[in-house]
């Protein structure tokens, strides 16, 4: 079922919207999940969460891509349950992705949105693989291995082009003013 | 800014971003872009036509006749004969889910049984790729593999009293060259005990709403030999068909010994820089359009001590991509893309390979790390060593063969032709005395 059709289940209140949801994107928000909480149990609720904050998001919103709006609810969620449980547990390799991105991103008090903007228009200019194993990484929290898994890379050669995008975002960022 | 700031912010990216890294990173359709390797469209369509298929079993069973009838031989067995009933020994060893799962193996035409499942687990649904080893009912020893999501690779293979054994990772000369993370099929290149012959298996999975492992699922079984022999050639058996070559700022001996009897490319030796630092001497410029060159790599295996030597003579185009300049690189058919541009610390960034008549695609990195072994050489050459050893050998991927080898890379930029047309008598002798402990080959 495309996305369209998912999203009119949703405006119907057709709880098969759900149903399929979870078919197609199921696997993914479990993925997101657990790249962040490392926890099967918690990703699962994560996951059975944001099947609920979709279901009361959608309507009045309706996504114009229903992937990323349920990826982005199941990251923030999975963030916020990290940040609970931060007390007690840490996420290694999330902790890592961020510590490798503050060198490379302004110091605070800069408009969130207007970054986000600029990421996006940095990420678009780059190559497709250098873009997708950044927002990979930074996106997705996903292991320097595993990317190099997905990508059929050697982990030394995604870090190097990881390293790399970090320099050019580091440039590009410092072009247009911003203290990095 | 804090992380919580940079969360934030990287939350804000356009979807378009975070739908195209899940998709091709595998989150959406089981099938990484890694899977889908460069240049293999035409292989691919060949290879899900009927015709594909059809040419592959053919291909397969003709190829792998040289092997059951050794494994026959080894066995104490006489190689099947026609239209043979004789049931062979073999059993399969098959991690699935937490369920049981059948699984059937060829061996001369015959379903192959005991079957025995273990459990696994989880991720089933991430294995049922043995559907499609029911549908390879090929007469062919067929190595069975999976894959754990552990870092941990088992397989299993046939040993010579053809029975299949289940093998730890690593405990045997087995390369992995991918692994499709969906599915867990993978495919191997692997010598068999004794350098006999070694089996490439390639999978490739078909996307669409279910992970499919179908038709176009190929691999073949290769009875070539591989390495000759494990002992060390002597040096006096070397028979030198190709000069010393002159690089332009250094000189770089080069000596390589005859083509073993199969006709593999496998060549035994090597090369001595003049005693200079090898870190700056082999720095040398990329070829320019059109030009042609010669690569050489030397190698010393550390467990046996041989020595390998790999050429590669070939030429280049440059070639934009996606608005980048990329060099094509060419060689026997295959085409290795780099980034024209290196890093800021000299390396540069091999972006893929493609071996349009083989099937088998990597990404791979062109940098070296201490940890490796790499020192001596630089990223461009490195990665050239590694992907034409990997042609040659079909054995080592990159992150192990530093493992195995120590070695280093000479490069020039001689024509084949001056290469070939130069007298084999006229070869001086090779310094062989420079590979001693206390040389820069030193492990």
């Amino acid at each position: 079922m495309n996305d369209q059709d998912i999203v009119a289940l949703y405006f119907d209140r057709n709880e098969q919207a759900i149903t399929e949801t979870d078919k197609k994107y199921g696997k993914l928000c479990m993925q997101v999940s657990m790249n962040v909480l490392e926890s099967k149990p918690d990703a699962e609720e994560c996951v059975s969460d944001t099947y609920l904050k979709t279901w009361n998001s959608i309507p009045p919103t309706r996504p114009n891509s229903l992937c990323a709006f349920v990826c982005r609810i199941v990251r923030n969620l999975s963030l916020n349950r990290l940040r609970y449980l931060r007390r007690e547990k840490r996420n290694r390799d999330l902790t890592l992705s961020f510590e490798e991105l503050e060198d490379c991103v302004p110091m605070p008090d800069e408009s969130k949105n207007e970054l986000s903007h600029l990421l996006t228009a940095f990420l678009d200019s780059q190559p497709e693989a250098d873009r997708v194993l950044f927002v990979g990484r930074y996106w997705f929290h996903c292991s320097v291995k595993d990317l190099g898994l997905r990508m059929d890379m050697t982990p030394n050669a995604v870090y190097l082009r990881l390293q790399k995008t970090r320099e050019k975002l580091r440039a590009y960022l410092t072009e247009r003013g911003y203290q990095v | 800014m804090t992380r919580d700031n940079i969360m934030e912010a990287m939350n804000g990216i356009g979807d378009h971003l975070i739908v195209e890294a899940a998709e091709k990173l595998g989150f959406l359709s089981d099938t990484p872009m890694a899977r889908k390797p460069k240049g293999q469209s035409a292989f691919s369509r060949f290879m899900n036509s009927g015709w594909g298929v059809a040419a592959v079993c053919a291909l397969v069973a003709v190829s792998v006749m040289g092997g059951i009838i050794w494994a026959g031989q080894q066995a104490g067995h006489q190689p099947p004969a026609e239209e043979s009933t004789e049931t062979t020994e073999l059993e399969s060893l098959v991690y699935i889910g937490n369920e049981q799962t059948d699984i059937e193996i060829s061996c001369n035409g015959q379903i192959i049984s005991p079957r025995r499942f273990l459990d696994w687990e989880g991720y089933a649904e991430d294995w049922d790729f043995y559907d499609s080893v029911k549908y390879r009912k090929l007469d062919v020893y067929l190595p069975v593999l999976y894959y754990t999501r552990y870092d941990e690779i088992e397989w299993t293979w046939l040993n010579e009293s053809c029975r299949l054994r289940r093998i730890r990772a690593y405990d045997m000369n087995m390369q992995l060259i991918e692994t499709d993370q969906s599915t867990g099929l993978s495919a191997f290149l692997m010598d068999l005990p004794e350098g006999r012959y070694h089996i490439a298996l390639y999978g490739e999975s078909l996307q669409n709403n279910e992970t499919v492992w179908g038709a176009d699922y190929a691999f073949t079984v290769n009875v070539a030999p591989f390495i000759p022999s494990s002992e060390p050639m002597a040096p006096e058996a070397h028979r030198f068909q190709f000069p010393l070559i002159s690089a332009e700022d250094t000189t770089s001996y080069v000596a390589v010994s005859d083509m073993n009897a199969e006709g593999a490319k496998w060549i035994e030796f090597f090369v001595q820089p003049d005693g200079q630092d090898l870190t700056s001497a082999y720095k040398k410029r990329l070829p320019a359009q059109g030009e042609m060159y010669l690569l050489v790599v030397a190698c010393r295996e550390k467990r046996t001590g041989m020595y390998k030597l790999f050429y590669i003579a070939e030429s280049t185009e440059v070639k934009t991509v996606d608005g980048e300049e990329q060099y094509t690189l060419t060689l026997d058919g295959r085409h290795m893309i780099f980034e024209k541009e290196p890093y800021d610390n000299g390396e540069y960034a091999a972006t893929g390979w493609e071996t349009p008549s083989v099937g088998i695609g990597e990404m791979a990195s062109a940098s070296y790390t201490k940890e490796t072994r790499w020192e001596v050489m630089d990223g461009f050459h490195a990665y050239y060593a590694k992907s034409y050893i990997e042609i040659d050998n079909a054995v080592h991927s990159y992150a192990e063969y530093a493992s195995y080898y120590d070695f280093v890379v000479v490069y020039s930029n001689v024509t084949g032709e001056e290469m070939i047309n130069t007298p084999v008598e006229t070869l001086p002798v090779f310094p062989f005395e420079l590979f001693q402990e206390d040389s820069i080959f030193k492990p």
